[in-house]
């Protein structure tokens, strides 16, 4: 049993020696294969963008009503004073569907269009006081014209409203599409909406394109009412429409 | 000094001297699009052989081909004529009161036609004769009034005039009708291809090369007077085949040998007036891109792997200064782009598993291309730097499974893409609009067509 197991160890132990011999021998003679090292390759596979399934031809859809929470203009801050004497404005236009924030926004820029009020007010008691004391102002800057507040409000939607309503009946040939013509013409707006003149200002160079500009304009009358404001403007010095812009 | 003076009011001048300080202005925005209805009876037979067939036959031909040109421009739809309020061939072809026989502008405005046209014509031995006009109806003016003559046999090449003529007078820019395209045509079950030219609407085949071998990848010289293409020519001194460039000059018929190094010889593609252009070469094992001079003699590499990528399919833009082509540098094969000259090599396609088969737009704003991301390829356009990616097909087979689109190619005046597709089975050729729209087939045959190349302006 002893002689039997001590000669398989040796066996063994013979066996491995010849092994690792050989190995070494192998290591040592035969030569050994370069290992190339190449760059990595960056491989993208992302999905392409599947056909559309229909390719825009209308005009770009005006956005209807412009968002109480987007109107930017601040007037300035109000004297204290004047601050107190601030009268609550009713609030009739109170819907249920606005969030609180657009209803806060609300409240504040109808509060400002009261203080606006009061402050045209005072101004025209100013300017009273001004033109019997006969004092030239001079070079001072003019507090200028532009709507502000509900005003503002009030105007942008009538613009973007107007331009709505014409971008509907606007349509030209396909074969005037490319050829890069633009026309702008001046329309005249009574106070019910209806246009009562309209000049090509900026012809394009071709004939076609003008009419089908004027066509539009013609088709779109009448046009929303005016804000106060802008009635007489409209009516005098008119609007320009820019075709296609 | 005076005249800086008038430079600088001039560029202080507005654009537009009728907005005023103060003035409220609306931009109105781009316009809807649509096409004109047009009214075109076919054009009146005024010869005095009225019996005559052939000479009928000539006429409708005429009419035919004239009226799928105007239909392929997009800029029509055509009135049918039980809508007609008048007698065609009983009115002339000028409006009353001038001509006392005249039309009514008023029949036709009353229908809604934007565009009348009147035309006539008449066959004396083998000349034919083609008066029109074209009167745009809302103005009651002639936009177009010519007179062509030819041989009878020469009726498509009127036809496609008077529609180019009519295009240009509307928009004052070029047609295509009187391109052709190249392409090469195999019949299922043989393995030969050949190089055949068309006309653009896939008539009027002609077969280019015999060689009874494997021809194909054909390529428009940028003048439209020769094709390079390649074809496996046996070499008897090593008794062997192998891809060699060949030019064929159209005008004369003349065919040379361009280049023949060992390998691949292909994918032509020629720089502005032809001094030079770019092939693929693998003479050196793997395939890249080569400049060669307009004799094929002598070779600049432009591209050189990396690690044995594959370079190919060279595409020029139409200024000559850059040049898109695809290579599987980064693992699968993309479109890139590098300067003329080689450098500046930046990768434009990162989606999709197989880009190929760049092609520019005349105006070298926009490149199309085959891609697959679905086991399937489609048309796609890209600008120039990769960004605006669409897809312009998405056929299926009659199986249902989506057809293959590969190898697209602009026509000269940029409104439409050729390409082939398998979605009945063979490979026939397609022409679609850039946006994806209008798309038709224009080969109708049994036989299998690839490697379409739309030719430049050729009149």
């Amino acid at each position: 049993m002893t002689d039997s197991f001590s000669r398989a160890i040796w066996i063994s132990v013979l066996g491995h020696g010849i092994v690792v011999t050989l190995i070494f021998l192998r290591a040592v003679v035969m030569p050994v294969e370069p290992f190339e090292i190449k760059n990595a390759i960056r491989v993208d596979i992302v999905g392409l963008p599947e056909k559309a399934a229909e390719f825009p031809t209308e005009p770009a859809k005006p956005v209807a009503k412009p968002e109480v929470k987007e109107v930017k203009p601040v007037p300035p801050t109000p004297k204290p004073e004047v601050k107190a004497d601030v009268p609550t404005v009713p609030d009739k236009t109170k819907k249920k569907d606005l969030s609180k924030s657009q209803q806060k926004a609300m409240e504040k820029l109808k509060a400002m269009s009261a203080l606006e009020k009061i402050k045209q007010d005072l101004k025209r008691e100013k300017d009273a006081k001004a033109e019997t004391s006969k004092v030239v102002k001079g070079n001072q800057v003019s507090e200028g014209d532009s709507p502000t507040g509900m005003e503002r409000l009030d105007f942008d939607r009538y613009l973007s409203e107007v331009r709505a309503t014409v971008a509907q009946h606007n349509s030209v040939p396909q074969w005037l599409a490319d050829g890069g013509y633009r026309t702008i013409i001046r329309v005249f707006i009574d106070e019910r909406g209806f246009i009562v003149k309209k000049v090509i200002e900026g012809p394009s160079g071709n004939e076609v394109f003008d009419a089908k500009a004027i066509e539009a304009v013609e088709a779109s009358s009448p046009l929303p009412p005016p804000p106060q404001r802008l009635r007489a403007r409209a009516a005098s010095i008119g609007l320009l429409f820019r075709f296609p812009q | 000094m005076r005249l800086f003076v008038l430079l600088i009011v001039l560029l202080s001048t507005p654009l537009f001297a009728q907005e005023k300080p103060g003035d409220i202005i609306i931009d109105v925005g781009q316009a809807a699009v649509k096409k004109s209805l047009m009214a075109f009876p076919p054009p009146q037979y005024i010869g005095t052989q009225k019996t005559n067939a052939a000479h009928i036959q000539v006429g409708q031909n005429l009419y035919r081909v004239i009226v799928n040109d105007l239909t392929v421009s997009n800029f029509f739809t055509f009135i049918k004529p039980e809508a007609f309020l008048e007698d065609t061939n009983k009115v002339g072809m000028r409006p009353a009161p001038g001509d006392p026989n005249g039309f009514k502008f008023d029949s036709w405005k009353t229908i809604g036609a934007e565009f009348l046209v009147r035309s006539s014509y008449s066959v004396v031995g083998n000349d034919l004769s083609f008066e029109v006009y074209v009167y745009h109806v809302p103005t009651t003016r002639v936009v177009l009034s010519k007179n062509y003559k030819g041989a009878t046999s020469s009726y498509r090449r009127m036809a496609h005039t008077f529609a180019n003529d009519l295009v240009k007078a509307l928009t004052g820019k070029r047609g295509m009708f009187i391109s052709k395209i190249t392409a090469s045509r195999q019949t299922p079950g043989d393995p030969v291809k050949e190089i055949y030219l068309m006309d653009w609407d896939g008539a009027a085949e002609q077969k280019i090369t015999t060689h009874q071998s494997i021809a194909l990848s054909p390529t428009w010289s940028t003048t439209g007077d020769k094709i390079a293409y390649t074809a496996f020519a046996f070499h008897k001194a090593q008794k062997m085949r192998n891809s060699d460039l060949f030019f064929f000059e159209i005008a004369t018929g003349k065919r040379w040998l361009v280049s023949y190094r060992k390998g691949l010889n292909s994918g032509a593609a020629f720089f502005p007036g032809d001094k030079n252009f770019i092939l693929t070469l693998s003479k050196d094992g793997s395939a890249d891109l080569f400049r060669a001079t307009a004799d094929g003699q002598t070779v600049t590499p432009l591209t050189k792997g990396p690690n044995r990528a594959m370079n190919v399919e060279a595409a020029i833009s139409p200024d000559g200064k850059q040049v898109a082509f695809s290579s599987d540098r980064s693992g699968r094969p993309m479109i890139y782009l590098m300067n003329a000259d080689g450098s500046n090599v930046r990768r434009l396609t990162l989606a999709g598993k197989y880009n190929a088969s760049p092609a520019w737009s005349p105006d070298g704003k926009t490149l199309a291309f085959a891609g697959q991301d679905k086991g399937h390829f489609d048309i796609f356009t890209m600008n120039t730097d990769g960004s605006n990616l669409k897809r312009l097909t998405d056929a299926t087979k009659p199986n249902g499974k989506p057809a293959n689109n590969e190898s697209p190619s602009w026509s000269p005046d940029g409104r439409n893409i050729v390409f082939t597709s398998d979605r009945t089975g063979n490979l026939q050729l397609y022409i679609v609009s850039p946006d994806g729209t209008n798309e038709r087939r224009i080969t109708e045959d049994k036989h299998n067509w690839d490697k379409p190349k739309w030719s430049p302006f050729l009149d």
